[in-house]
């Protein structure tokens, strides 16, 4: 009897750890565009071990992975999902983060568009004022 | 008398999905002011029925934003509320995700 129900645990734990079992962490959404002809993706992971994790540094490319696939337009319709993936009771797990999203054209082009007030420099500013 | 009292109310506790949890809620950017009256509201909804923790996959996610841009398929989706929260069950629970937007031109 005591024999069958260690089989039992044996069995279950192993189904248990050998399957990779997902589960959502996170979600967000940005406002969806009009046009939707071109998807850009980003993925990133990192796996983890019994819970060793100095930094989640893995997550900072993803922003230029996408801005890559659309040098030239607005990147918007973002669905993020951040995913953990438990590969054995919890020992080794895997974060995964997904962000899909849409390359709208701007008003004309990325390049004629107006820049933001980011892209300036105060410094040069107040010097060209000075000379006038 | 009392005892079974209590277990009934135990089981009852148990079997039917009597918690539920709201991990996030997170919203994009209203619609423009301008389009305020025009828009009409759409919304999406997935779920994902999870047995003892056994899940692979979180695809119930995409569903739910390919329904809701199915919903306006020519116009902008703004203002969208994204909820993702999980109704628990007896050894189970279902994850749900649900988006409310506005469908604007």
């Amino acid at each position: 009897m005591k024999k069958d129900l260690y089989s039992w645990i044996l069995v279950l734990t192993s189904i248990l750890g050998l399957n990779a079992c997902t589960s959502l962490a996170t979600v967000s959404l940005t406002t969806i565009p009009a046009q939707r002809n071109s998807v850009v993706k980003a993925e990133a992971s990192k796996t983890i071990f019994l819970g060793f994790n100095f930094d989640n540094d893995f997550v900072n490319d993803m922003e230029n992975q996408l801005k890559r696939q659309c040098p030239n337009g607005i990147i918007s319709g973002i669905l993020t999902k951040d995913e953990v993936i438990d590969y054995f009771l919890f020992i080794v797990w895997q974060h995964r983060v997904t962000a899909t999203g849409y390359c709208t054209k701007a008003n004309g082009t990325a390049d004629q568009a107006p820049r933001l007030k980011t892209d300036r420099n105060p410094a040069q500013e107040s010097d060209s004022g000075a000379e006038q | 008398m009392k005892t079974s009292v209590l277990r009934l109310a135990t089981a009852t506790l148990l079997l039917t999905s009597c918690t539920h949890s709201v991990h996030l809620v997170n919203f994009s950017d209203d619609i423009p002011l301008s389009k305020k009256s025009s828009a009409r509201p759409v919304q999406s909804k997935a779920e994902q029925f999870v047995v003892l923790g056994f899940a692979t996959d979180t695809n119930y996610v995409n569903q739910a934003y390919q329904n809701l841009q199915s919903q306006c398929p020519q116009g902008q989706i703004g203002g969208i509320a994204t909820k993702y929260y999980t109704d628990h069950g007896f050894f189970s629970w279902t994850n749900v995700i649900a988006m409310e937007g506005f469908c604007y031109n």
